[in-house]
């Protein structure tokens, strides 16, 4: 079952000091090129300029895919260059499909980066969408899925108005998450992510 | 040809010269550095899944390509000369050439969702000879699929289930313990299915014919589009023949899209029927998992009833 509503969102978090990421790039200079080329398209090569460039450019493109998967588009799985990101413009590109998100938060410290893309397109900047979002530091010895599912339930508390946040539950259908309300099942999309010491969370509301 | 993996020195071997075996225990050991999951990576065999914490090694999506550049940087191939595609000439194929660094195509690793596959998606590239013998007990993509969302199924059953007691308000307790229900009825139901191979088949086919018709209806599409662009050309109609042209671009975009969708609906489809004996056990073990969950979280809803 895959909500056919939208707005459809998805988010990622980058742990920016995390050790992974100077591993992944590999040790030499050629493999770190050839390893950047495969998450790069030929425009957003020649847009970057800095550092935590690449790392909103690969955070929106995530974030981007989960949504898109939301909506049912067909998303391959670890084809970085099938999304274009314009991160001045705040727009994601599907380059197979030619469909168009935007980037609704980008979210920038020392320490993490939070990208949160709405598709389709609200419009610029999330206008006129209802959206909770947040990141947060893991707890030590956490789960990280868990931590990520319990700070999903506090926003949604929050947004509605407070209770408390174990009446949501965080379960999934078709490899997307849902939310369960008191045993009821809502229709609102929302998302998860945690890298290294974060986790993050966001959702659109009704 | 070397590369440095922490501090010893792996040199890249010839693929057609190893064994389906020795080739899984290479790649396991390429993505130890992206396992968050160290426990389940060290006691990973061909069926372990790369990715999810439940089951798999932990390596995280962002991850994927680090998995293909890993698997590459330790193989040469025969299959390195590259024959462009007469549809798209950006694009090639690999035929058989010098030996020379593997290159695994962009699309061609989207079923290698563990090292199994992953062998089995370089024999089936031509990269090295088909081993009957190695692939008779590789878990298919589709029943990778189905098990792990039934891990996650019983994951969430868990977890709200441990939050159950905690909660010391009567309207909390209420309200958890809803939640706890309909996950119960989930996991049942989810259950009950994985113990018919004809019904996941079924529902499976299912999805398969949903991508099969719309990708039928963009193909419909595209020939009529590109019947008019001919027409359009004939005439001095610069405006509609520019329609024409960004409406069939995109078709084609749409069209490449869903193949790959296809692609995957098609693999699920044709293997969810067939369970091989290591597949069966898979599923009873997951199944038992599920029904076990929801039979204590029955018994912590109504403990009388359980205790009758």
């Amino acid at each position: 079952m895959i909500r056919r509503k939208g707005p459809f969102v998805g988010n990622d978090v980058v742990d920016r000091k995390s050790p992974l990421l100077a591993a992944r790039a590999g040790d030499t200079e050629a493999v770190r090129s050839d390893w950047r080329a495969r998450h790069l398209t030929e425009n957003e090569r020649r847009s970057l300029s800095a550092s935590p460039m690449f790392w909103q450019i690969f955070a929106a493109k995530e974030a981007a895919s989960k949504a898109l998967a939301q909506a049912g588009v067909a998303v391959t799985p670890g084809a970085f260059r099938d999304f274009e990101v314009d991160l001045r413009g705040r727009r994601v590109r599907h380059v197979p499909t030619d469909l168009r998100a935007e980037i609704g938060l980008m979210e920038t410290s020392a320490e993490a980066i939070h990208a949160v893309v709405l598709f389709p397109s609200a419009g610029g900047a999330g206008q006129g969408v209802r959206l909770a979002a947040g990141v947060a530091e893991r707890p030590e010895d956490a789960d990280a899925s868990e931590a990520a599912r319990d700070l999903l339930a506090s926003l949604l508390a929050n947004a509605s108005g407070g209770g408390s946040p174990g009446r949501f539950a965080v379960s999934s259908v078709d490899g997307c998450p849902t939310v369960l309300e008191s045993g009821e099942r809502r229709d609102w999309s929302v998302s998860l992510s945690h890298a290294g010491r974060f986790v993050a969370a966001c959702a659109v509301l009704p | 040809m070397a590369f440095k993996r922490s501090e010893a020195v792996v040199e890249a071997a010839p693929l057609e010269t190893l064994a389906a075996r020795e080739v899984e225990r290479r790649i396991i050991d390429g993505v130890r550095k992206y396992a968050t999951n160290q426990a389940n990576w060290s006691k990973a065999d061909k069926n372990t899944p790369f990715l999810g914490n439940l089951i798999g090694m932990g390596i995280e999506s962002a991850n994927l390509v680090d998995i293909t550049m890993s698997i590459e940087r330790q193989f040469l191939t025969r299959m390195t000369h590259r024959v462009p595609l007469p549809e798209d000439p950006s694009k090639f194929r690999l035929e058989k050439g010098e030996p020379g660094p593997l290159m695994i195509l962009e699309g061609q690793d989207i079923h290698a969702a563990t090292p199994g596959l992953a062998v089995k998606m370089l024999m089936e590239a031509g990269h090295m000879p088909r081993d009957p013998g190695y692939l008779v007990d590789v878990v298919s993509f589709a029943y990778i699929v189905v098990v792990g969302e039934a891990y996650r199924l019983n994951d969430t059953l868990r977890r709200t289930l441990r939050k159950l007691p905690s909660a010391a308000d009567p309207a909390a307790r209420q309200e958890i313990a809803a939640n706890v229900k309909t996950l119960v009825a989930q996991a049942l139901s989810y259950a009950e299915a994985l113990a018919d191979p004809a019904a996941v088949a079924r529902s499976r086919r299912e999805a398969y014919h949903r991508e099969r018709s719309e990708l039928q209806g963009l193909e419909i599409q595209l020939e009529e589009v590109t019947a008019k662009l001919k027409d359009a050309a004939l005439s001095d109609d610069t405006g509609a023949t520019g329609r024409l042209r960004s409406q069939q671009v995109s078709l084609k975009l749409r069209l490449n899209a869903n193949r790959t969708r296809l692609r995957v609906a098609e693999e699920v489809a044709n293997h969810s029927g067939e369970r091989i004996p290591v597949e069966e056990q898979k599923v009873a073990d997951v199944r038992r998992l599920l029904l076990e969950s929801a039979q204590e979280a029955e018994g912590a809803l109504d403990p009388q009833a359980a205790n009758a």
